[in-house]
């Protein structure tokens, strides 16, 4: 019998640029569901990626380099909306019935006006886990919430969104 | 699986993101906002660096000059080289051109004398106070019982013409100028065999120590109400 002997174990470490190819996108549509605003997701993402690329050596040797991005991310988009009021304003153009730009559900259903009207935590915790498919125990991390809170969470969004759909869809039937 | 995961949710979420965003692009404004974050903090550790450099730079040219500035003595206590300033009886007597010449006659004995008590020149034993001298010395005289008064006009200043007096004593003699208030030592001779050390040499007062095995002569005058006044000490041990 061979003796297997001198196994070695290579960790291949991704580059910054393999992540950014790999999460970018996800990380901008989660946000955009919280602001209401591909742009304005667009720069906080890129902005903590920005962050990650002067702090690379260290953010590197992180058990979740995503992680450190996407709370960096997180927090320059709150600090934004607290700076600037954009949110207010992002919350005016997207209660704006007349929009061009509007993204609508296969049903026809206004997503960003539904999501308008929800609390900025809800929306938050209900992007990550069905936009960035992270877990309850990684939303809750993420967001500094006990598991419990964001099962309340997503427990109170989904009704209220299943409510919204069903209403939607009973005056279209009319 | 949690029971939260819903498809239907997933497919309303996944609208509400909007389109993909085009990675090339995106990537490209990262990498630039990168550089443009290297280059502001190159440039701001240039400008830290230069600034360091000049104050660096600034700092020792003002201590270079600090060092080379001439700061006037008030009194000379001690002499230039550190040692007991023992001046000699080679020292002229020199008058300028605007006081009067004492009575003199000359030494003996001086020369032999003071070539083995001084390292130095003369002129050198008092400090740069001591006014340089234009006219021709006049040799050293042993003793002088009363000052010789000399008042010369000054056509600089006509308002406080400057007084100029010898004071002599045992162990020599001490000429000294009242002018702006203020006394200076012109010159001293030491008799022959005397050592002599200036202790004030301007101020309100004027102090040269005469010294020999045996005797000692302390010169000292003093300025009062705008007056020279001798007071002269002559101690024998």
């Amino acid at each position: 019998m061979d003796d297997v002997t001198g196994i070695t174990e290579v960790v291949v470490v991704p580059t910054l640029e393999d992540l950014f190819r790999a999460h970018y996108a996800r990380l901008v549509r989660m946000l955009t569901v919280v602001s209401g605003s591909q742009d304005a997701a667009a720069d906080a993402v890129q902005e903590a990626f920005v962050k990650a690329h002067l702090h690379w050596r260290r953010i590197a040797g992180y058990d979740d380099p995503v992680g450190w991005i996407r709370r960096v991310a997180i927090n320059r988009l709150r600090d934004e909306h607290r700076r600037s009021g954009r949110k207010e304003r992002a919350m005016q153009q997207l209660q704006t019935a007349t929009r061009d730009d509007a993204v609508e559900w296969s049903n026809g259903i206004d997503v960003a006006v539904l999501l308008a009207d929800f609390p900025r935590q809800q929306r938050l915790t209900m992007a990550l886990f069905y936009v960035e498919n992270l877990t309850v125990a990684e939303v809750a991390a993420t967001l500094k919430l006990s598991e419990g809170a964001v099962k309340f969470h997503l427990h109170q969004g989904r009704e209220r969104l299943r409510d919204a759909f069903a209403a939607q869809q009973e005056r279209d039937s009319r | 699986m949690s029971e939260f995961r819903d498809e239907q949710m997933e497919q309303f979420f996944g609208a509400a993101g909007g389109p993909s965003p085009d990675l090339d692009v995106a990537y490209d404004r990262v990498t630039g906002s990168v550089r443009t974050v290297r280059r502001r903090r190159a440039a701001l550790a240039g400008g830290a660096l230069c600034t360091l450099l000049i104050g660096a730079a600034a700092l020792t040219v003002a201590r270079q000059a600090g060092s080379q500035r001439i700061q006037p003595g008030s009194e000379l206590s001690t002499p230039l080289d550190g040692s007991r300033n023992t001046a000699s009886s080679t020292t002229p007597v020199t008058t300028s051109g605007t006081t009067s010449r004492t009575t003199t006659t000359p030494p003996s004995t001086a020369t032999t004398t003071v070539a083995a008590a001084s390292t130095l020149p003369p002129t050198t034993s008092v400090q740069g106070a001591v006014e340089p001298r234009r006219d021709t010395s006049v040799p050293a005289t042993n003793h002088v019982d009363t000052p010789a008064v000399t008042t010369a006009p000054d056509n600089t200043r006509p308002s406080s013409p400057p007084i100029t007096q010898t004071f002599s004593g045992v162990g020599g003699r001490i000429t000294v100028r009242l002018e702006n208030d203020s006394l200076l030592l012109i010159n001293f001779v030491a008799t022959d065999g005397f050592a002599a050390e200036v202790d004030h040499a301007d101020g309100s007062h004027v102090e040269v120590h005469f010294t020999n095995a045996t005797h000692e002569t302390n010169a000292r005058v003093d300025l009062e109400n705008g007056q020279m006044v001798q007071r002269f000490e002559e101690t024998n041990d």
